[in-house]
């Protein structure tokens, strides 16, 4: 299809441009080393984001536990809703498609309430620059197929939001304030980050932001995790469906990212009947921050060996689209420009360092970190000293430039980041 | 304190009503009081008796005396009303004395009145009222009984200014009576001779105008002489007009007097409005002498714009009578103008004032425009339908030549014309989010609205304008595309507007130019889109850019790797959590699925698979973020690309990947019910159900008949599940009454019954194997669905099970026959006894129920005669119950069932016999009072078809036997003659024999001529309105009957052509070898 490089350009540019409001790097979009065109170049690397939203979460902390509460009571009149962006024009008119009047019988429950519900869930990035330190600082859940859902309970109702705020569902639970018959104090509500399996009606619990009255959102990770194993243990009910309440809520594991622990379970039968859609790999100091973050990763099972090296079973390596094709990651942190270079990574100089981040998959003990190659020494075995050690010296991070390798610099400054942060 | 007051309220009642005592004026005027200033049971008891002495016969004795002594003017208006009602509709029956009397009355009364100014002015709505009251009597008395009635006014006109003024009111009235408002008010031989005595006395009229136009220095009677003019233009001799000083007089002496003008401008679009080739000269002048007039009125650097946003509302009247005026004036007579380049310029300005006018921010006045500019630019380009600019470069010296002569004249003003569409373009389509009866939020597309129009006009013009000269169309698009890139003009609705032009013009250019003009608006659109900031910005742009893509699907199909990229794109929306994104992305998904559907099934240079196989595979993370409604319009888009799929058993394979994910949904729900049935009435499980139906009726919409597979799949579990819900329903309305169904689960029960109708509806229509349907998919139906109605409560019925039948029996046709006696078992009967107790309750069941009828009788007439006598007497009484409707959609199906019904009988030779001799003159009773039931009068055109086939029948010798026992030796024709005026008689004592039997006779002549057999009927409708007492004198029965047999000798001659339409006996000898 190379004959018209013009359209070629064009349906770069396209796939590039067009955007609302996910950033480039969101998991909504293709992974970046599958886009048919690399094109979308954010201005900063993804470790440098990471770096960047750890020191926001301790510097400015949003109130996100507020926001819940208030969506919990209704209390919309006292929501703000505050964008992170820049100040938006406004106009009075709507887009070509979706122009609408609502012209709703009854009660006017309109477009307006779903506004506050929309965008209340943590999102992920594709995991890309592969962390460091990955395996001391993230945990891996496995998602099962299904719909993500923003899930309060409240007033003695359980409600389903989607992702854009719309309620597609209030039924009656045993989550604490999620029924009828319990308490109807305003402290009785709890908000769960859930994938809806329809199929077997059941709602697998991915993280928890507020338990019968007590927000998490600004505990980390691992605590966040452990409070919703325990209040999930704690209350057997919701494990099984019966008629008054038939949806069941249950638990998703978090594994540690040790490569021998990830490739543990992903031989493993999985937790749940549906198919394994993918993994989550959420850093273990976040916070619960609503919106995309590069502080939660997201890799399609079939993506493990070559994107952490971690083997898996035949079956889930079946599930890879014929034709899909992961290319080396970008080493250049610069942007290039769309139209003309980075069409084909290969041109690139440092780019066929693949395996650079390897370093990353390699044996947890902490002393003896050896950089290894995946492969098996086939291949270019250019595998950088990406020695952490290296990299720890380097403490007070210094200008990275400075060092050879591009690739190399990336990887040492990666860790240098998460040694900062936590 | 009420109850006192209406105790002497009723008291007085009594008092005004009698007729022997003397009127107590007092006692009326607190009636009326009370009428008008009350409130509660006192006012409607006020109301009561006003209008019982209204009513009453000698009511009209009292008017003089309530004119004259009331001081109310409320009273005054009511003894008005009272004179009015008694000229309507007794003025015959009036002794003549006292018709002299009311008249004399009448006009000493408007004569005082309006003599005087000042008392003019203050009586205005009085006068007024007095004005139609005379026009009313004129309508009686004129000319028969008042010759002199034209001659008068004018004479008397000429004493008093005042006088005139209201004299003048008074024959614009006549003239709006006689000519505009005729049709169903008068009998149409008296509206003839009324328009023909108006049209023979006009002379004294015109001069009276004239008069006053040259002479009168009162402007306000000349105002009123202007305004009477206008009414009288569009029906008077054209000499008056084009042979007398009358258009120089209105150019030179009014139109450029402020107050005058509107009314001027009107007379002249009346006289440039005027279709006549003998007055060529005339309208020349009409057109120069009123643009240099103009010219110096509104300089031609006006800003019309501003001016008509800043204007008065008589000044905004000025520019929108102008733009009548032009378009009228080119629309019949511009090529007097072109052919003459002398007025080329002046041509020219007067396109330039349009030009200007089309900039008004104002919709009527910019749709007037709008028609000229079409009608323009369609003309032009059908003319000689090639492109202006070469596109050949060899022709690059020569391209003026080569411009068709007219089309160069207008090159400049195309272009301004196209400037303007692309900057207005209207809304290309609307989207309502409405909440339907089951409580579910649901997004309509309007069909047609207003505004949709409008973008249908601009679009053609624009498109003509386009082919007329691409180029220009594409720099200026291009030209605006930059000031949005710029910032000059950039605001959403510009946006908006200039896309919608963009994508407005696809397919008007050639392939080339088009996609060199379409890589250009995307990239400049893209530029936007990363220029800008915010997520509400990025989201309008990025819709537009999806609007615009999504309507060039050629481009799209030519162009794979750009078009896989752009869907894509859309997945990647389609988790957009912005407001309205998902929406946007899921219609440009199903816009772009229907145009391109045949590139998703192929496997594409450089792919591995089929894009669609990609799609399914990935589906589940594709719809995950979106809303119901958004999955099933994502469901019905790849429906359409695997409809595409022409190997039948790869689409197989398709359509179960694609069902995959509801279908698994669907077994273990079905798997719980098997276990325990109780399941299903789990309000959650019902919900899905009803989403897993819809997902499939949108996959049937677009896959069509091969969803067969999987319909087949789930057929007998859903009716099933659907007699589960019909009885749950069902059941719970025995226990607990209607009300339960406002219950949330009992809606979403009946969300899945009827979503379960749709999907065999849906599906049935589109199959293309009448035998395989009515073997395996309707005997199960029959069986689940139609015992099930039968059984049923009737607020559980589904009106939908009789739409279902019906479209069933449309689509399968003759095939379906044998099964009709088995439907109409299960559902005739019972929906009748639901329907007949009155013309209101279960309004869908009653529409259903007669389409149902309506298609049996189409399809499968033959079934009809198969039941038995009370069953097909069933039929027939509620085809006749049917038309007997208000509810117009009711009456109308019943009307065209009857009609079917009738025709269908007389091919029939066996059954016609037995049939007419039963049910003709009943069938004929009925239809008669139907036609004279004034309610019914939308229905009339249909009622003439139907009578006047019943009546030529007869006339015919096709019905061999008796219509009657009792008629004797009289043939079926004199018969049904005789009886029809029976009929009529009986029903209407207040006409006169004459009449009926005119009207009878019209029955039978004008039964081939179904116009002139409607106004017939509209005649008598007029004709029973009024008491006629024994002067039938202004029916003009005479004329009538002469009109009435001219047509019966043309009917016979149009038969004596035909060989043999005329029975051998009764053609003249003088024809016979």
């Amino acid at each position: 299809m190379s004959t018209e490089p013009n359209l070629d350009n064009l349906a770069a540019a396209f796939s590039g441009a067009v955007g609302v409001s996910f950033s480039a790097e969101s998991s909504a979009t293709q992974h970046p080393r599958m886009c048919m065109y690399k094109t979308r170049e954010s201005k900063q690397s993804q470790w440098e984001r990471r770096k960047e939203k750890l020191r926001l979460q301790r510097e400015q902390r949003r109130n996100y536990a507020d926001v819940g509460r208030k969506l919990a009571e209704e209390d919309y009149a006292n929501i703000t809703l505050s964008d992170d962006e820049e100040e938006e024009e406004t106009m009075d008119q709507t887009s070509p498609t979706s122009g609408k009047r609502r012209r709703s019988k009854g009660k006017g429950r309109g477009k307006k309430k779903e506004r506050y519900y929309s965008n209340q869930l943590m999102l992920s990035e594709w995991l890309d620059d592969v962390p460091s330190d990955l395996a001391e600082n993230w945990l891996m859940v496995p998602c099962p197929v299904g719909r993500r859902t923003f899930i309060i309970t409240s007033r003695g109702a359980t409600c389903h939001y989607t992702k854009s705020g719309h309620c597609v569902n209030r039924f009656q639970s045993a989550l604490p304030g999620g029924s009828s018959g319990q308490s109807r104090n305003q402290h009785n509500y709890s908000i769960l980050d859930c994938i809806y399996s329809e199929i077997h009606r059941t709602y697998w619990v991915l993280d928890c932001m507020c338990w019968h009255g007590h927000p998490v959102y600004d505990s980390e990770t691992e605590f966040r995790f452990f409070w919703l194993q325990s209040k999930l243990a704690e209350n057997p009910e919701l494990a099984t469906g019966f008629k008054k309440h038939p949806m069941k809520f249950l638990p998703l594991p978090a594994f540690k990212c040790e490569k021998q622990v990830l490739q543990d379970a992903m031989a493993k039968p999985m937790p749940f009947p549906d198919e394994l859609d993918g993994l989550l790999f959420y850093h273990k100091a976040l916070h619960y921050t609503p919106g995309v973050t590069p502080l939660v990763g997201w890799l399609k099972p079939w993506m493990l060996p070559e994107i952490l090296g971690v083997p898996i079973p035949d079956a889930l390596m079946a599930k890879r689209p014929p034709g899909a094709e992961l290319r080396p990651p970008s080493s250049t942190p610069s942007p290039a420009k769309p139209d003309k270079k980075g069409q084909n990574p290969k041109d690139g100089k440092g780019d066929s360092k693949v395996e650079a981040m390897e370093a990353t998959s390699a044996k947890p003990d902490k002393k003896g970190r050896k950089p290894r190659n995946p492969k098996g020494g086939e291949g270019d075995s250019k595998v950088e000293a990406m020695d952490a050690t290296a990299a720890k010296v380097d403490k007070k991070g210094q200008n990275p430039k400075a060092g050879e390798g591009d690739s190399k610099v990336e990887a040492m400054d990666a860790t240098a980041v998460t040694e900062d942060a936590s | 304190m009420p109850s006192q007051s209406m105790a002497t309220l009723a008291e007085q009642a009594a008092k005004l009503l009698d007729f022997s005592q003397k009127l107590d004026i007092n006692l009326l005027d607190t009636v009326v009081g009370a009428m008008y200033s009350g409130e509660g049971p006192e006012q409607q008891m006020a109301q009561q008796i006003l209008t019982s002495l209204k009513e009453h016969p000698d009511a009209w004795t009292r008017v003089d005396t309530i004119l004259e002594f009331s001081s109310n003017e409320q009273t005054k208006y009511y003894g008005l009303q009272i004179l009015e009602n008694v000229i309507k509709t007794r003025w015959k029956v009036l002794p003549r004395t006292q018709c002299e009397g009311i008249k004399k009355y009448t006009v000493g009364l408007i004569i005082k009145i309006s003599s005087e100014k000042e008392m003019a002015e203050k009586e205005k709505v009085y006068l007024g009222k007095l004005n139609i009251i005379l026009v009313q009597i004129l309508k009686h008395e004129w000319p028969r009984n008042w010759p002199a009635f034209i001659s008068d006014i004018v004479g008397a006109s000429k004493t008093n200014e005042s006088l005139c003024q209201n004299n003048l009111a008074i024959l614009k009235l006549l003239s709006e009576e006689v000519f505009d408002f005729s049709s169903g008010q008068m009998t149409q031989a008296k509206a003839k001779h009324l328009k023909d005595s108006m049209c023979n006395e006009f002379s004294s009229v015109f001069q009276l105008c004239q008069y006053v136009m040259d002479n009168s220095q009162n402007a306000s009677l000349v105002g009123s002489c202007l305004e009477t003019l206008l009414r009288f233009l569009n029906w008077i001799p054209l000499g008056y007009i084009y042979e007398t000083k009358l258009i120089s007089t209105l150019i030179y002496k009014f139109l450029n007097v402020p107050m005058f003008r509107n009314v001027t401008l009107k007379c002249l679009t009346e006289i440039a409005g005027v279709n006549v080739s003998q007055y060529d000269q005339q309208f020349v002048v009409l057109f120069t002498l009123t643009m240099t007039q103009l010219k110096q009125m509104l300089p031609s650097t006006t800003n019309i714009k501003s001016a008509y946003a800043n204007g008065r509302d008589e000044e905004q009247n000025f520019i929108q009578n102008l733009s009548l005026f032009l378009c009228t004036f080119f629309k019949e007579h511009v090529e007097l103008i072109e052919k003459k380049p002398e007025f080329h310029e002046i041509l020219l300005e007067a396109h330039h004032y349009l030009l200007l006018i089309s900039e008004v921010e104002e919709t009527e006045i910019f749709k007037i425009c709008l028609e000229y500019w079409n009608t323009l630019s369609s003309e032009l380009y059908r003319e000689s339908p090639f492109p202006s600019t070469p596109s050949s470069p060899l022709l690059l010296g020569s391209a003026n030549n080569s411009v068709p002569p007219r089309r160069q004249l207008y090159l400049q003003v195309l272009s301004r014309v196209r400037r303007i569409m692309i900057s207005r373009m209207a809304k290309p389509e609307e989207v309502l989010v409405v909440e339907n009866d089951q409580g579910e939020v649901v997004r309509e597309f309007m069909k047609d609205t207003d505004s949709i129009n409008m973008y249908k006009n601009m679009r053609e013009t624009l498109v003509y304008l386009t082919h007329l000269d691409y180029a220009d169309t594409e720099t200026i698009m291009t030209e605006k595309l930059q000031l949005q890139v710029n910032g000059q003009e950039w605001s959403w609705k510009n946006l908006n507007t200039l896309c919608w032009a963009i994508g407005s013009i696809s397919g008007a250019m050639h392939e080339e130019d088009e996609k060199r003009f379409l890589v250009t608006v995307i990239k400049e659109l893209l530029g936007l889109c990363e220029q800008k900031r915010g997520k509400d910005n990025k989201a309008i742009i990025a819709s537009n850019i999806m609007y615009v893509v999504g309507q060039y699907p050629r481009f799209l199909r030519a162009h794979w790797k750009f078009l896989k990229t752009v869907v894509n794109k859309l997945f990647e929306f389609m988790h957009e959590t912005h407001d309205g994104v998902q929406d946007m992305a899921c219609d440009t998904f199903i816009k772009i699925a229907q145009k391109c559907r045949r590139h998703f099934v192929q496997v594409q240079v450089g792919e591995v698979m089929p894009f669609v196989e990609e799609i399914l595979n990935n589906i589940n993370t594709i719809i995950c973020d979106l809303q119901p409604q958004q999955v099933h319009t994502f469901y019905e888009a790849v429906g359409y690309m695997i409809s595409a799929q022409t190997e039948s058993m790869v689409q197989e394979h398709l359509v179960e990947k694609y069902m995959l994910l509801p279908n698994q949904v669907w077994d273990n729900i079905i798997q719980g019910a098997t276990k325990n049935v109780d399941k299903l009435q789990d309000h959650d499980v019902v919900k899905q159900l009803g989403s897993i139906l819809k997902t499939n009726v949108r996959a049937c919409k677009a896959i069509g008949h091969p969803f067969v597979i999987q319909l087949g799949r789930i057929y007998l579990d859903m009716l099933n599940v659907y007699k589960c819900m019909s009885e749950n329903i069902s059941g719970a309305i025995q226990q607990n009454g209607v009300q339960v169904t406002k219950q949330p689960v009992i809606r979403s029960m009946r969300t899945v019954k009827k979503e379960t109708l749709k999907l065999i509806s849906g599906w049935v229509s589109r199959s293309n194997d009448p035998q395989m349907v009515c073997e395996n998919f309707i005997p199960p139906l029959l069986e689940a669905v139609l015992i099930d109605y039968r059984n049923n409560v009737p607020d559980s019925r589904e009106p939908e099970v009789l739409s279902t039948m019906a479209t069933i029996v449309n689509k399968l046709e003759g095939s379906i026959t044998a099964e009709i006696p088995t439907i109409f078992d299960a559902v005739f009967e019972c929906t009748l006894e639901m329907i007949n107790k009155d013309f209101e309750e279960f309004p869908e069941h009653r529409t259903n129920f007669f389409l149902l009828l309506q298609a049996v009788n189409n399809h499968c007439f033959p079934a009809l005669l198969k039941i038995s006598a009370v069953q097909f007497k069933l039929v027939l009484n509620s085809i006749v119950w049917a038309v007997k409707h208000t509810m117009r959609n009711v009456a109308d199906t019943g009307l065209s069932i009857l009609y079917g019904l009738l025709q269908n009988v007389w091919q029939d030779a066996t059954v016609a016999q037995s049939f007419y001799q039963t049910y003709y003159t009943d069938i004929l009773q009925h239809v008669l009072s139907v036609v004279t039931d004034t309610s019914h009068t939308a229905g009339l055109t249909q009622h003439a078809t139907i009578l006047a086939y019943m009546f030529s029948i007869v006339e015919n010798t096709k019905i061999t036997k008796s219509l009657s026992a009792t008629q004797g030796e009289r043939s079926n024709e004199l018969y049904i003659k005789d009886f029809t005026a029976g009929l009529l008689k009986a029903a209407f004592p207040h006409l006169q024999a004459p009449q009926i039997k005119l009207f009878v006779t019209g029955l039978f002549s004008l039964n081939q001529d179904i116009p002139a057999f409607k106004e017939h009927l509209r005649d008598f409708l007029v004709q029973i309105k009024e008491v006629a007492g024994d002067d039938t004198t202004d029916l003009f029965l005479e004329e009538r009957e002469a009109d009435l047999r001219h047509a019966e000798e043309e009917k016979r001659k149009i038969q004596l052509s035909v060989p043999g339409i005329i029975n051998p006996h009764d053609i003249p000898e003088e024809m016979q070898d």
